[in-house]
């Protein structure tokens, strides 16, 4: 049996050993800490052993999209989100991973022209779907995910759509880091860079998006950001914000409420994103959460850093869940381990909840 | 016999030579006894001699790459030392176990040849974590400068290891143990002297292991004062005192009742004889004075006590893993072994006795037999090597086959007494003028199969095919020189009742030769060669199943459930981090790794690697980049990527240091690890074809978007990046040589050596053009480093030349053959049924589940050695006697009874006396000893019954005249 857990558990810390982690990296406060710029080296980088020596860059070579590899372990590397299309599982992930699953256990994967990481998915109906990613990718299904076409790659931006939010067959956000904001209104054929200087001017991470019950578009990110569009993505206002620290996702609460989750397990809910007021779940963690999901019960279910599942129930009930590593060990065993590896999105299928990661897509009973 | 015009030109060889044995024999004798006595002063001080790097393809390609990236990824001879809480005992974190983990570091960072930038534990600094925070790092040594043996600290300790990612590689996955990973350099690059892996496998199991296991421990103390004047103990001492002279030389003394040394075990049995006579080395710096003095102190010299060992650890167990420590416990295991050969040497001399009638004659073969290994050993020893342990086979196989051919002789020598009625002299002259020219030529035709052996390139194989041919260049003197001499001198007492019991003893077996005699006669001729048919069909479709290299878990030359084993299992089945890597270095050029389109294609070979069937997991510069990346970014998993921008790359890469094993200086190389399942060989030729794969894929696809560059330019640029690291490796190898040589060479001495400034211009002009290529290439993905790497190349070359060399030896027996007799049907007859046992050898390997590696690649020569002078003495025999007018089943018969009789006696002695083998306590010797057996008993039965078979189609007897009566005598 494959066991990507090992990664985890034989994750030398030698590698991560900070011997000669810089002054600089110290002095990197607050925690936004990715402030990296795609600005021109001189102004971000202090001196720096490495860079100093790096040879002039030569001509880039125009970097050309490459087909995803179809690999067999595919389903175990490191996945980013899944959705329910309502006719099929669909997760992407890293290397261009598109991966399709009618069971929850059994998972084929679909070649896609690019490589990049894939970090999110959304479908506007059981046909029509988006794929964002790194390197700026943007695929489009509209045969419900059996064909992806390529509608946008630019690696030499530098900056990786994070979120993408289909609200219709034709109309499409896509989120990314350093205020990166696409929008297409004609189901992609053209994609351009949505204004909205409101909540752009920061060139801050947006983390996550999603849609309230009243249709309108709340989209998340660093230092406690807070977006709300009332028009499809085409105007936008920065919302007051509980937190200042970085929201991950949002999930739709009642007719115009939301709950927003972000870095040390910090759960924020309100009736109303734009009065307020917002209240703060006791999560009883520390943990970060990177993706959650509503639960047909009316719960919700977060999931997170080093394997962290939670459980809310409709009134607030915290409780904590660990999810087994699938397999089986040398003597056929079944494996009793946790997930250690952290989960970035989670969706509800079957009674139960799927889960992806790090360690690839994972199940759990609920 | 015959005139002088008919004379043969081997025959005035044999005249030629005769003088030399039978003019003066005391004179000969005389010197031979002196030249013994001196070969036998010169192997008494033959050393066992293992050596890692002589066991490996040096010249493989693969080999070049591990020695080309030594100082930065290390080798391949690992000792590790796992410590596990005995079960029921907990987590390591307690101060008990983390005293005797802190100090079996510090044992194992001062063992003799120790790496010690690559000794690695808990308690070493380059172990760290490292953990997010708000608002940045924090990150440390797992176990703190201030560390103290209390329950916060143990609670920190627990907490670094696990955010530092150890638990799997240095704790167990339960945390129950922890590990010690270190290296060995076989040559110490100071002194450039040779390891010496039987005091580094003492030391493991005394001082590393008894320290912790042992409740006692022996504290030894001088008798006497001990003395040394200083300038003696300079030239030995580490400081060469040439700079400074101590004043006086005074001596100086160490009092007696001074504690010079301890230890935590006593040897047992023969051991403890052994060790008696092993004096201790003890260093002493006398006040006042900066040089250390050594002092070698005789056991007798010192007293020793029992007293209770404070560092007894009743919870722990030890594991010691390593080539160092498999040769120790197999040097362990030698004692026993010589033994074994000693009951086969007396089990032999006692069915000697019994098939000869005479105990003096008895003695003979089995004393030329072991003063050839005598010569042998000293021969060994004057060419400068010492006993492999691996090759422990050879002196045996030389014995054996000095057996063979001493059994013959005598056997023959008493027929002439018994039959012909000559006295002791005649019937030697006369056996040696029958003998000594088949005899001779099947001993070169040994030494020839021996000696193409050694085209294979891996010095272990090289100095076995040295080793024996100067054991069967020893045959030949005490065989053809010394056996005639010596049976010159034997009395039979009354010849006629010498006679008469000789015919008493043989005429037990009479019905036995007259029913084999029957081979010769057409159907059970055709039957014979129909089952050797048979045999040779089954042992080609088996021989496939035969393995290359080792498929089982640790290490085959010992038993199963021997230490050493059971220290594998227990530390396979505890990490996570299997024994089992290979790393593949990823080249490129100097400060590539901030490149995203270079890290890239590492990433996707590690993730192919990953997918490939037998690899269970892969660590990478750029895996672990990612992971610091995503660190930065609040361990968001979407960041879990490498970054596209550079400075985001760099600080991707910066927290990384070099003694990760990840990445060298310059950032120019940087390995992969690859932790395979098992290392049979079918996973390493999956693993080194998909590397293949890579290669051409990646490298295609860089192609298509690099267009200034193409595959010509890119495999120079590889082949110039090689010859730098070949040229490097030189340059070491060629110092190291220079400072075994001068012991205490300065610096610029070595500096102004003419062989290193043309070492070191050759470096520069490698470098040179090395550098003068500077257009990007496709990172070249290059086999392979770490021990299943070495597995690798040894797999490939032992699989590239099992078959080239077995034709080659052929080849070369062939030719002997051929020159002994001058007809082709000698070579259909012997070669044939030799042919067959060969290749049943390979079968019956695959049977009994023995792999094809390099201590068993020469067995298919050795066992044509062991065959050849079985098939060669009955075929001259059978052949003479058609020659002289015999029809066929007589011929046959008289061949039975002159040499066939001695070749079923030699097969089956030696079989019954290599039978001990099997009780042995290597598990090397007992597979070894299966195989003899099989060989002795299938070249004895191949001889016997197949060769005649073959035979009687191709040799015709001569016609004769009516009435004439066949009279036999040799034709050459």
């Amino acid at each position: 049996m494959k066991n990507p857990q090992l990664k985890t558990l034989t994750a030398a810390a030698a590698l991560l050993a900070l011997a000669g982690i810089s002054p600089w990296l110290s002095a990197q406060e607050g925690e936004a800490a990715p402030t990296e710029e795609a600005a021109p080296a001189e102004e971000t980088a202090p001196a720096e052993e490495r860079a100093a020596e790096a040879p002039a860059a030569a001509p880039a070579a125009p970097i050309k999209p490459r087909p995803s590899e179809i690999l067999a372990l595919t389903s175990k590397g490191l996945m980013l989100d899944v959705v329910n299309t309502g006719k099929h599982l669909i997760a992407v992930g890293d290397r261009g991973t598109v991966i399709v699953s009618n069971n929850g256990a059994d998972w084929a994967q679909v070649q896609v022209p690019v490589r990049s990481p894939l970090t999110a998915v959304s479908f506007a109906d059981e046909m029509n779907g988006w794929i964002v990613g790194h390197d700026a990718v943007i695929l489009a299904t509209k045969d419900g995910g059996k064909s992806w076409a390529m509608q946008n790659f630019a690696p030499e931006l530098e900056k990786p759509f994070l979120d993408v939010i289909a609200l219709d067959a034709s109309n499409v956000l896509a989120f990314g880091a350093y205020g990166l904001l696409y929008k297409t209104s004609d189901g992609g054929t053209t994609w351009a860079m949505a204004e909205a200087p409101e909540i752009r001017a920061d060139e801050l991470h947006f983390n996550g998006v999603n849609k309230l019950a009243n249709g309108s578009v709340l989209a998340v990110g660093e230092q406690g950001m807070l977006g709300l569009s009332t028009d499809g993505g085409a105007t936008w206002t920065k919302l007051a914000s509980p937190y200042d620290g970085s929201y991950y996702g949002a999930l739709p609460l009642g007719e115009a409420g939301a709950v927003v989750y972000g870095l040390r397990g910090n759960v924020y809910k309100t009736t109303d994103v734009v009065k307020g007021p917002w209240v703060q779940v006791q999560t009883n963690t520390v943990a970060s959460f990177f993706g959650a999901t509503a639960l047909p019960d009316g719960g919700v279910a977060l999931v997170g850093l080093a394997g962290a599942v939670l459980k809310l129930d409709a009134s607030d009930n915290a409780t904590k869940l660990r999810v087994k590593v699938r397999g089986k060990d040398a003597l056929g065993r079944e494996l009793d381990k946790d997930v250690t590896g952290s989960f970035s999105s989670a969706a509800p299928f079957a009674g139960g909840l799927l889960v992806v990661g790090e360690q690839g897509v994972q199940s759990l009973k609920l | 016999m015959g005139d002088a015009q008919t004379m043969s030109t081997s025959t005035k060889i044999l005249r030629a030579i005769e003088p030399i044995i039978y003019a003066k024999p005391r004179l000969t004798m005389t010197i031979l006894v002196l030249l013994t006595i001196f070969f036998g002063a010169v192997a008494s001080k033959i050393k066992p001699d293992a050596g890692y790097d002589k066991s490996i393809p040096l010249d493989h390609p693969y080999m070049q790459v591990l020695k080309q990236y030594q100082a930065d990824f290390g080798g391949a001879n690992n000792v590790l030392v796992a410590l596990i809480q005995k079960p029921g005992k907990g987590e390591i974190y307690n101060g008990a176990f983390l005293a005797s983990l802190k100090q079996a570091t510090d044992e194992v960072f001062f063992l003799p040849g120790v790496d010690r930038s690559r000794v690695s534990s808990l308690f070493t600094p380059d172990v760290r974590f490292v953990e997010v925070v708000e608002g940045g790092f924090k990150g440390g040594n797992v176990i703190p400068a201030e560390y103290a043996p209390n329950a916060e600290m143990f609670a920190l300790v627990k907490g670094n290891t696990q955010k530092g990612g150890h638990v799997g590689r240095f704790t167990t996955k339960d945390q129950t143990g922890a590990m010690i990973f270190s290296e060995l350099l076989e040559v110490d690059p100071v002194s450039g002297e040779k390891l010496d892996y039987a005091a580094v496998a003492e030391i493991l199991e005394d001082k590393v292991r008894g320290r912790f296991v042992s409740p006692k421990k022996y504290i030894y103390k001088l008798n006497t004062d001990v003395c040394q004047t200083p300038d003696v103990v300079a030239a030995e001492g580490e400081q060469p005192a040439a700079a400074t002279p101590p004043p006086a030389p005074q001596e100086t003394c160490v009092k007696a009742g001074t504690q010079v040394w301890e230890r935590f075990g006593q040897p047992t049995g023969l051991a403890a004889v052994v060790d008696k006579g092993k004096p201790i080395t003890y260093k002493f710096k006398p006040e006042g004075q900066d040089n250390e003095l050594v002092f070698s102190i005789k056991k007798s010299q010192m007293s020793f006590e029992m007293v209770d060992n404070p560092q007894y650890n009743p919870d722990v167990d030890v594991h010691i893993l390593g080539f160092a420590k498999v040769v120790g416990d197999i040097i362990e295991e030698l004692v026993p072994v010589v033994g074994f050969f000693l009951l086969t040497l007396v089990m032999t001399q006692i069915l000697l006795w019994a098939y000869l009638g005479s105990f003096k004659l008895a003695l003979l073969p089995l004393v030329s037999s072991i003063t050839a290994v005598i010569w042998e050993f000293g021969l060994l020893k004057l060419f400068g090597k010492g006993l492999d342990p691996f090759a422990i086979l050879v002196p045996f196989l030389i014995l054996s086959i000095s057996v063979s051919h001493g059994v013959q002789y005598c056997n023959s020598w008493v027929g002439e007494i018994a039959n012909n009625g000559r006295n002791s002299f005649d019937a030697s002259v006369e056996t040696w003028r029958r003998l000594a020219i088949y005899g001779t030529m099947a001993i070169l035709t040994g030494v020839v199969g021996f000696a193409l052996i050694g085209l294979i390139p891996i010095d272990i194989i090289r100095e076995m095919s040295l080793n024996a041919c100067l054991g069967m260049f020893a045959i030949v003197i005490t065989n053809k020189i010394m056996m005639p001499i010596m049976l010159t001198w034997i009395d039979v007492g009354d010849p006629k009742e010498f006679a008469r019991k000789q015919e008493q003893r043989d005429a037990i077996f009479d019905p036995l030769w007259k029913l084999l005699s029957n081979m010769v006669l057409m159907k059970p001729a055709i039957i014979a060669i129909l089952i050797g048919g048979l045999l040779l069909g089954w042992s080609l479709w088996k021989g496939k199943e035969l393995q290359v290299g080792d498929s089982q878990a640790g290490v085959p030359e010992l038993l199963p459930d021997s230490r050493y084993n059971k220290d594998t299992a227990a530390v396979t089945a505890n990490f996570a981090i299997g024994t089992d890597v290979m790393k593949v270095i990823a080249e490129t050029d100097p400060e590539a790794c901030v490149k995203y389109s270079v890290m890239e294609q590492i990433d996707r070979f590690g993730w192919r690697m990953d997918n490939t069937e037998g690899i269970q997991s892969t660590i990478s510069l750029p895996w672990a980049s990612r992971q610091v990346n995503m660190a930065f970014s609040e361990a968001a998993p979407k960041f879990k990527v490498l970054p596209q921008n550079q400075f985001t790359m760099v600080q991707a890469i910066t927290p990384i240091p070099t003694s990760s094993g990840l990445l060298n200086s310059n950032c120019s190389a940087m390995a992969v690890f690859i932790f395979t399942k098992d290392h049979k060989a079918s996973t390493l030729e999956r693993i080194v074809q998909e590397v293949g794969r890579y290669n051409t894929e990646n490298s295609a696809e860089f192609y298509e978007t690099n267009t200034d560059v193409n595959p010509e330019y890119c495999s120079k640029k590889a082949d110039a990046r090689r010859d730098v690291g070949n040229a490097r490796v030189a340059l070491q190898k060629y110092t190291e040589r220079l400072k075994k040589k001068n012991p205490g060479i300065g610096d610029e001495a070595i500096n102004n050596d003419e062989g290193i400034k043309k070492l070191n211009a050759e470096i520069d002009t490698t470098k040179a053009t090395l550098a003068g290529m500077d257009k990007f290439c496709p990172v070249n993905f290059a086999l392979a480093s770490a021990q299943v790497g070495v597995m690798a190349a040894t797999n490939e070359e032992v699989h590239r030349l099992e078959k080239p060399i077995l034709y080659i030896v052929y080849a070369g027996i062939i030719i002997c053959v051929f020159l002994s007799f001058f007809e082709w049907q000698s070579i259909v007859a012997i070669m044939l049924p030799l042919a067959l046992v060969s290749w049943m050898a390979y079968a019956v390997m695959a049977v009994l589940g023995i792999g094809m590696k390099t201590a068993t690649l020469p067995v298919v020569a050795l066992a044509a050695g062991v065959g050849v002078d079985y098939g060669i003495y009955i075929y001259a025999t059978f052949a003479d006697a058609l020659a002289a007018g015999f029809k066929r089943q007589a011929a046959y018969n008289k061949t039975l009874k002159l040499t066939g009789k001695a070749v079923a006696f030699t097969g089956l002695t030696l079989s019954f006396g290599v039978l001990t083998w099997l009780w042995s306590g290597l598990q090397f010797q007992r597979d070894m000893g299966k195989l003899l057996v099989f060989m002795f008993m299938a070249n004895m039965f191949g001889a016997l019954l197949l060769l005649p078979a073959i035979a009687s189609f191709i040799l015709k007897p001569k016609e004769l005249a009516p009435g004439e009566e066949p009279v036999f005598k040799p034709r050459h």
